[in-house]
């Protein structure tokens, strides 16, 4: 098997999983009760929460676990929204975003937000005036994701927030696929929400955070029990929490190298395939890129069928978004960027990690120069 | 150490553990993924999301996973609540996820919130319920075992009440203390949506469930990617759904004929220390068998509790939801009529690995403090 789909969901770390083995044993307390099980569950939550703040250079007090990045990013729109200044009713976000993003601001929409979807160039870079554009006095918040999850695009957060801080906006920022995969410090991108996950960094499911800035009065979306400090309700998922904590602890270790490592892999995959695959096109090409990612765009081929291939082979890859997967819609991503619904439905996304080898990446490109041609000659005859 | 908090949350069990453990190898794939790796996820997620249903009589389509039950509660009330502002009815004694919700409805969005008397063991009073709802009630809330005193209300004959006085009305039940320790069969309950969570029940945290009538009429909390019938966004955990179900069969499956663990201890207590009293209603029928309240006049709960923590013994004095808010008495008591003035409210509660030697040392050392401290005080 060779999985090619990290930005779908990663294998756990093996320290992760033995910190979690340990903790089932040790840790079964819950961390709102006040006897010694209790306490020492506080205590192994508060040690997660400092290795995260760590991975984005925050305070631990401005961490608050969720149960993973798509609850981070409703808390933040949402819980923004609730808190919003009077004449404060439009929203900013792209037209890229994950759909736990795009959603929440569509229910948000709903609510009477005026929303503005800022669009993509075509090389896959937001659109800036467009953005300088929507910015004024009524924007409540603004919601840019660092890196696209499709196409690895990254977006220029430290500047976009530094124009939505200076209307008066929140700004938030989607850092779920760059969180432990790029450096990242809070303070310098100069914003004041930023989701993560645990999941895409060989961490758990079940939990992610939110980095809640101090300087902000955020409303909660969850009622009952005041945990993480009244914005998260809910018995904490120790569990989950403790390895994600680990998971941040590896990731922050493995930033000095394995970015370069997997941008020199994913470089060499794509090299290979450019020079041996007529026809073929890299989404997001011209700009500076997450390395973990590469999306693709065959001609002449439906994608599914190429994942098909690929999944016979052993090979696990997708056509987009994992959360979007389930429907045969073309990416709304590479819609954005303008490609046609043809193009969109021939793409693949290969997204690496951890246990991705240069071996794995030779094989695939074997693979896909030998099927390319008789998926395309498939096509010609239908 | 011995472990008495389990309305808290429970120790995983220990065959649990090692399934989970192999699971966050085998299982990691998004669910939502196509290839090979997510349809293997999405099968044993689904066939976790039966089992489950089983347990209560449900169809699986009617289970959602959320990410505990206080999430599940939250959806249930808020996503239940239209535009209008209308009237939520909620005992006087539910969780603060459930009363909390009702709050912010009230404050934000201007619904009246009727609060429903219980008596003095902790139960709904029909007439009280009866007066208290009409045509403009659309939500109800009542638990079916309370988390602190471990009263059972009569929730068949609530919803037969609320059938006849507001048909309209969505009726949201707690099931989290009850759920695979007793009997509880939706159908018969009578509710629109049931919640439950795994950690009660000796499985993990982090995962909990929703069991809706109709999904179709719920409004979603946190959206997505359209998991969860587009009710519940999040990429769901397979290692966490599959002990949630091998817990609840677990739990179901456990011998509930043998005499409570809560009954025993109450009598062991009350032989050796003779002014305990047992509050909320007599063990039998309305009274959860895993939840022992019982009350000591003359001495402080927060005192009592302390001592016992440093004599090694884990219990609560109320919600540990609540902890931040310890300084005040517990609303379920004050509901029943108790004040704080009275002396010590401590809740033991059992699991399924309490053995009856952990009782009767509690018991002796229950004795034991309680004399400590009666030299003191």
């Amino acid at each position: 098997m060779i999985y090619l789909d990290h930005h779908a969901s990663t294998p756990l770390a093996p320290e992760v999983i033995a910190v979690m083995g340990k903790a089932m044993q040790e840790l079964f307390g819950n961390p709102g009760s006040v006897h010694a099980p209790g306490r020492a569950a506080r205590a192994a939550v508060d040690q997660a929460r400092r290795r995260v703040a760590a991975l984005i250079n925050s305070r631990e007090r401005e961490i608050v676990f969720t149960s993973g990045g798509t609850e981070a990013s409703n808390l933040a729109l949402r819980g923004a929204w609730r808190a919003r200044r009077a004449g404060r009713n439009r929203i900013i976000t792209s037209s890229v975003e994950h759909p736990a993003v795009l959603s929440a601001c569509h229910a948000l929409e709903a609510d009477g937000a005026e929303l503005v979807l800022v669009p993509v160039l075509p090389g896959g870079e937001l659109d800036q005036n467009a953005f300088s554009d929507a910015l004024d006095e009524t924007v409540a918040v603004v919601s840019i994701m660092h890196a696209n999850n499709e196409t690895g695009v990254i977006f220029p957060v430290e500047e976009l927030a530094k124009q939505a801080r200076r209307c008066g906006a929140w700004m938030h920022v989607d850092a779920v696929q760059t969180g432990g995969r790029l450096p990242l410090d809070v303070n310098r991108l100069g914003v004041d929400l930023l989701s993560l996950s645990s999941h895409k960094i060989r961490g758990p499911k079940g939990a992610g955070a939110l980095f809640v800035s101090r300087e902000i009065d955020l409303q909660p979306i969850t009622f009952g029990g005041k945990q993480e400090a009244g914005l998260r309700a809910g018995t904490e998922n120790t569990l989950s929490i403790v390895g994600f904590g680990r998971a941040a602890e590896l990731a922050r270790e493995g930033l000095s190298s394995e970015p370069q490592r997997l941008a020199a892999l994913r470089d060499g995959f794509e090299a290979q395939l450019l020079e041996s695959l007529a026809g073929l096109r890299v989404h997001g090409a011209l700009q500076e890129r997450l390395p973990s990612v590469t999306n693709l765009g065959f001609d002449g081929i439906e994608g599914e069928a190429a994942l098909l291939m690929l999944d016979m082979a052993g090979v696990c890859a997708s056509s987009g978004s994992a959360c979007a997967s389930g429907s045969l819609e073309p990416s709304h991503v590479l819609l954005a960027m303008g490609y046609s619904a043809e193009q969109a439905h021939g793409s693949i996304r290969f997204s690496f990690g951890h246990g991705t080898r240069a071996e794995q990446l030779e094989r695939v490109v074997e693979l896909l120069i030998e099927k390319v041609p008789q998926l395309r000659a498939l096509m010609l005859t239908i | 150490m011995l472990y008495l908090d389990h309305a808290a949350t429970t120790p995983i069990d220990p065959e649990i553990r090692l399934g989970m453990m192999q699971r966050f190898e085998s299982d990691f794939a998004n669910p939502s993924s196509k290839h090979a790796l997510g349809r293997k996820a999405r099968q044993a997620l689904e066939s976790a999301r039966a089992r489950i249903a089983a347990v209560i009589g449900a169809q699986a389509a009617q289970i959602l996973f959320t990410g505990g039950g206080t999430e599940a509660l939250g959806m249930a009330v808020l996503g239940s609540a239209g535009d209008q502002a209308a009237r939520i009815a909620i005992s006087a004694v539910e969780h603060s996820a459930v009363s909390e919700a009702a709050y912010w409805l009230r404050e934000r969005l201007g619904w009246q919130v009727d609060v429903l008397p219980v008596d003095e063991q902790g139960r709904v009073k029909l007439p009280e319920l009866i007066a208290a709802v009409n045509a403009q009630t659309r939500i109800v809330a009542v638990m079916l075992v309370n988390n602190e005193v471990g009263s059972i209300n009569d929730i068949a004959a609530i919803a037969g009440v609320l059938r006849r006085k507001c048909p309209r009305a969505k009726f949201v039940v707690d099931a989290v203390q009850a759920f695979a320790k007793m009997p509880v069969d939706v159908d018969a309950l009578g509710a629109d949506m049931v919640a439950f969570t795994s950690h009660k029940i000796h499985g993990p945290k982090g995962i909990g469930g929703l069991w809706v009538k109709r999904p179709t009429t719920l409004r979603p909390v946190f959206l997505g990617g359209g998991q969860e019938a587009g009710l519940r966004g999040g990429t769901q955990s397979v290692p966490l759904a599959w002990a949630f179900a091998e817990a609840a069969e677990r739990q179901q499956n456990t011998d509930k004929t043998q005499p409570g663990h809560a009954e025993r201890l109450f009598s062991l207590i009350q032989e050796l220390v003779p002014e305990v009293q047992l509050v909320g209603c007599p063990f039998g029928s309305q009274r959860a068998p895993h939840i022992l309240s019982l009350h000591l006049p003359g001495l402080p709960s927060g005192t009592l509790l302390n001592a016992l923590d440093q004599a090694g013994v884990c219990c609560s004095a109320g919600s540990a939801c609540t902890r931040s808010a310890k300084q005040n008495f517990s609303k379920v008591l004050s509901a029943m009529g108790r004040r704080p003035e009275e002396g010590a409210f401590l809740r033991f509660s059992m699991g399924r690995t309490t053995t009856d030697l952990e009782i009767e040392i509690a018991a002796q050392r229950f004795a034991q403090c309680v004399a400590d401290l009666n030299e003191v005080f």
